[in-house]
């Protein structure tokens, strides 16, 4: 016990002999540090839970920013990717690396009179991009919101009544909006998300760093994260996909809706427009002056959410003119009154067999005076 | 500052018996022991990933247009409208109750009576207000007679559906007709079952409705809203629930 | 150069001297580094789910911890600021000890911020491309590397000069001190400005966020410094003079007023204009459509902060026992308003509106409280052996031995005129 020294309080003499080193001594610290070894390891041991396939791997390690790589290079980290779904989902998948087309820039817009809050185009998004799904990833939110607001925190998200629509509501589905002043994009620090040409803010997932300050700056909760390792059923696999939209990602990167540019960079539609029942959704370029969504920004009254904020979006809300007749309480109940004051002539058109009737008055509610009257 | 600016020295502890060293390598090998054996299995709480019925998400039109010449199902084969309507006639033109065609139910706003749209002459054509007549191809032209503005915007592509390319005016793109999507007699469009809402990650019990709380001051614009006693929630349309 | 390789190995070997108290104190902290390693290990296996951050609340344990740490680090700059610039000699001996927690603080706080990235193996991807000046992460890397570089060099030049017995030259080290007081303001601006430069977070986009940081780093830095003072003092015989002691309570007392101000400066411009923007300051303060998890912690955080407070300001505390009391309840008031109080509430509700709570699972309980023992096990290593040295017990002209003399506590008359 001689080396540890135990307080005999201030000595005028500094000793100048080393202590002897017993056997105990060194028994003793041996042991000590053989034992702070394996606790060490016992420490480690979770580490052996690890799959073969999330091990450092230098291929990997050393690949390069999709904007600096080769051709080449970028061939062989598709290939990576191409044997490694194979080997995880027995699929060999259809993966390219797609490239903007020219002239085209991306716009959305979404008829809020049209949505009827179904989920479609969630799930469609979901069959189409390869999501994890336990824990569950989603990149579409639709929100049941209450007429005359349009502050989300009204919104229900959860809402699962028996049918949709529900009366007194409009629903307001979010997604990544693209913007074009995006706050991912300036706050990432190793710049793994950028907007491309088309608009589309995309990501590469083989540079993120999971450090999320991309989702706690985004104003529209537009970003997901995989907290765990994707849980995405072999049957469920989309095997066409691009590198940096909907292949598999791994746990620990983020990801979230890129307008599914592995089909609308090749003029094909976005899954959760071509789901959509009843045509609430319209995607296009806005630079043609001919297509939907540039006919939409011409004609209707769009808005952008949380405009204040300074994002640009390029996705774009509208009602039309009234709310349709599904979802106007007040028509349903005028046709209510009309079908109970009017019996079997109702419905007749003027010069038909039947009494007449005055449609502009019919079609004024109870409450109005006017000239009429 | 009226406190003595010099400590203390630190009283001298007591001389600590002679196997306490040997607590540090017993000790980390107990830590060993506890760490080894601790679980490595993760305590995520994972929701089951849920399936539902896949083909609620079939692309494609949501019904099948009246082509031209137009056909209906009778007793198993497709017969054309002529072949009835040429030897039969009607009664009442104007309001009789249909023999056949009992599958149809109109709920079509204020029209309740077929030939609004149905020639009279020949069944295998529409009537226009002005007694023209168009084919089963070109029912847009009837619907426009009532509804302008919808048909203005389905022209311009900002009503209605649009399926195969967002390129404008190419070969993949179909624009819907009307009737691909709405039925013609009873064209309001059904209820739909929603589809599961999200069920992510540690989200908590989120059954609980959301009550706007603000100051306590009521918002002018729930003033308006004078529910009437009749129930207006997800009537149930001639079309059925649709999934 | 071979002196300085035997300094490093004297400095190695002087760890693992002490009494059964050290020891004690060591294996203890040991044994949460090692349940901390463990739980990181099961967190790198199964991802950041084992922690209870989710998309809606991404941020949470982990980097509060990390804002406060910054906060902490920063602080160190209150005892050199007396020191150099109102050469206030007495305190002198003490700057090395304040700069040393500065550098256990910081190393603290980037162990918060690697254990809470989702892909720690690319770090790299930092080095390559490195989106500064755009992102405030950068700039956050940038400073706190330097930040660490800096105080670094400045306590190991003194350190080592004393250890070499000789007059440390100005001109090596002052030039430093001067930066690092202003380089100390700019960590805790730019973590602030990380947060408040995002405008979908109302909670955070207020111009007040960057003083409450400083403010409230000041009051708790300086406290935790006077609880490691006060534990030199106790466990030690090197002489901390009170004038140390009073010159850090009026420090702590001034900040925390102004931390204070500053939280009903804010607290007042969020419930008076009554916006939809308050709904993140109605869930901390008040619960928000019946979720209350936070309310009692932020209103504990204001009652330890104001009895601290009350405390610092009666003659009462100039006995060190209930300063000491003061320092602990301001220092955890402190810790849950910057930290659960600052970071999670800006996640709820989202952006979208939606509520999903947040509390730290045992898996980031248990690798938070092993980073903070790693901190402390550096900061004990590091006075371990700064302590020896300064009262030249340990110097390279004499054996080993003498450092491991109990002696060593008692300073030595010929240190007075070593450190300058």
């Amino acid at each position: 016990m001689k080396d540890l020294q135990i307080w005999n309080g201030p000595s005028t003499s500094a000793s100048h002999v080393e202590p002897e080193l017993t056997r105990r001594s060194f028994l003793r610290t041996g042991a000590a540090a053989i034992g702070g070894m394996a606790a060490l390891a016992a420490a480690l041991a979770p580490l052996r839970e690890l799959a073969s396939d999330e091990m450092p791997n230098l291929d990997q390690f050393l690949q390069k920013h999709y904007k600096e790589m080769s051709p080449a290079e970028m061939e062989q980290a598709l290939e990576r990717i191409r044997n490694k779904v194979e080997e995880r989902y027995a699929v060999r998948p259809h993966l390219r690396d797609v490239k903007p087309m020219e002239g085209v820039e991306f716009a959305y817009a979404l008829n809020l009179s049209r949505c009827i809050g179904c989920r479609k185009c969630v799930h469609a998004c979901v069959a189409e991009n390869n999501q994890s799904r336990s824990p569950e990833i989603q990149y579409i939110r639709v929100l049941e919101m209450p007429r005359g607001t349009l502050d989300v925190e009204k919104g229900n998200h959860h809402y699962d009544q028996p049918t949709v629509p529900n009366a007194d509501h409009f629903y307001l589905p979010v997604q990544c909006h693209q913007c074009a002043s995006p706050p991912c994009v300036k706050v990432c620090p190793v710049e793994a998300t950028w907007q491309e040409s088309d608009g589309v803010t995309v990501i590469d997932y083989d540079w993120c760093i999971g450090c999320r300050y991309c989702e706690a700056a985004c104003p529209y909760w537009a970003r997901r994260f995989n907290f765990a390792k994707p849980n995405l059923p072999k049957d469920q696999l989309n095997p066409n996909m691009s590198y940096l939209s909907n292949r598999p990602r791994e746990k620990g990167v983020m990801e979230k809706c890129h307008f599914c540019l592995h089909r609308t960079r090749e003029g094909r539609m976005p899954a959760c427009v071509e789901i959509c029942p009843t045509g609430a959704r319209k995607f296009g370029n806005v630079l043609d002056p001919k297509s939907e969504v540039a006919e939409i920004l011409r004609t209707k009254r769009v808005f952008v959410l949380k405009e204040e904020v300074g994002t640009l979006p390029r996705f774009f809300y509208y009602f039309d003119e009234r709310y349709p007749n599904t979802l106007d309480p007040e028509a349903l109940a005028i046709a209510a009154r009309l079908r109970e004051e009017e019996g079997d002539s109702y419905g007749c058109l003027p010069g038909a067999a039947g009494p007449r009737r005055d449609f502009i008055a019919a079609a004024k509610p109870a409450w109005w005076i006017g000239e009429n009257a | 500052m009226n406190q003595p600016t010099t400590f203390q020295p630190a009283t001298t502890p007591t001389r600590a018996p002679g196997w306490l060293g040997w607590l540090l390598p017993i000790g980390f090998v107990c830590l060993a022991a506890v760490l080894f054996n601790s679980s490595t299995a993760s305590d995520i709480p994972l929701a089951p990933s849920r399936t539902f019925d896949k083909s609620t998400l079939i692309v494609g039109p949501r019904r099948v247009a009246m082509q031209d010449p137009p056909t209906v199902q009778i007793e198993g084969r497709p017969q054309s409208c002529n072949g009835c309507h040429q030897i039969f006639t009607s009664s009442h033109p104007g309001g009789a109750a249909l023999n056949f065609h009992q599958d149809l139910v109109l709920h079509h706003g204020l029209n309740n009576r077929c030939v609004n749209c149905h020639d009279t002459a020949d069944r295998q054509k529409l009537t226009l207000r002005d007694g023209a007549t168009v084919t089963f191809a070109e029912t847009p032209q009837l619907c426009a007679q009532c509804h302008g503005t919808v048909y203005r915007d389905w022209q311009r592509g900002t009503h209605g559906k649009t399926l195969g390319s967002w390129v404008t005016e190419s070969q993949a793109q179909r624009r819907l007709s009307c009737n691909e999507c709405h039925d013609p007699h009873s064209p309001k469009y059904p209820s739909y079952v929603p589809l599961p809402g999200p069920n992510t990650l540690r989200m908590g019990d989120q059954s609980a409705p959301v009550h706007p709380e603000h100051s306590g001051k009521q918002n002018p614009l729930q003033r308006g809203f004078n529910k009437p006693a009749s129930d207006r929630n997800n009537k149930v349309t001639p079309d059925g629930v649709h999934p | 150069m071979r002196t300085y390789l035997t300094f490093l190995l004297r400095c190695f070997r002087l760890s693992f001297v002490g009494d059964y108290r050290y020891y004690a104190w060591m294996f203890f902290l040991t044994v949460l580094v090692l349940f901390g390693i463990n739980a990181y290990c099961k967190q790198l296996v199964y991802g950041l789910a084992t922690t209870g951050m989710t998309d809606q609340v991404s941020w949470g344990f982990y980097i509060a911890n990390f804002t406060f740490l910054v906060g902490m680090a920063a602080a160190a700059v209150m005892l050199v600021i007396p020191v150099y610039i109102y050469r206030n000699r007495e305190l002198h001996d003490l700057v090395i000890f304040g700069e040393l927690f500065a550098v256990a603080a910081i190393i603290m706080a980037m162990l918060f911020v690697t254990v809470d990235l989702g892909r720690p193996d690319r770090f790299h991807h930092l080095l390559l491309r490195f989106n500064f000046p755009v992102s405030m992460l950068t700039w956050d890397v940038l400073v706190l590397n330097g930040y660490l570089l800096l105080n670094l060099h400045i306590c190991g030049y003194l350190v080592y000069c004393a250890y070499r017995k000789r007059e440390p030259s100005k001109y090596v080290y002052v030039p430093f001190v001067f930066v690092a007081i202003v380089w100390a303001i700019s960590i805790h601006t730019v973590t602030a400005f990380l947060y408040s430069g995002l405008g979908g977070r109302p909670f955070w986009n207020s111009a007040v966020v960057a003083p409450r940081f400083l403010a409230s780093a000041f009051a708790a830095g300086p406290a935790f410094l006077i609880l490691t003072l006060s534990a030199l003092k106790h466990f030690t015989t090197y002489e901390v003079p009170a004038k140390a002691f009073m010159t850090l309570r009026n420090t702590v007392a001034i900040a925390l007023s102004i931390s204070m101000f500053l939280l009903g400066s804010e607290a007042f411009t969020e419930f008076y204009t009554n916006s939809s923007h308050v709904a993140s300051a109605t869930y901390l303060f008040l619960g928000l459509h019946g979720r209350t998890a936070l309310v009692p912690w932020i209103w504990s955080a204001i009652a330890l902060n104001s009895l601290a407070m009350v405390l610092l300001y009666l003659p009462l505390s100039r006995k060190l026992p209930v300063l000491q009391a003061a320092c602990v309840m301001l220092i955890v008031g402190i810790w849950i308003e910057k930290g659960m109080g600052m970071i999670v509430p800006a996640f709820i509700p989202t952006p979208l509106g939606e509520i999903v709570e947040y509390l730290p699972t045992r898996n980031e309980i248990l690798v938070t409280v092993g980073i903070w023992a790693a901190g402390l096990l550096i900061y004990t290593i590091l006075v371990r052996i700064t302590v020896p040295v300064l009262s030249g017990r340990l110097t390279y002209d004499q054996p080993f031995v003498a450092a491991r003399d109990p002696a060593l506590f008692a300073p030595h008359p010929s240190s007075e005129g070593v450190v300058r």
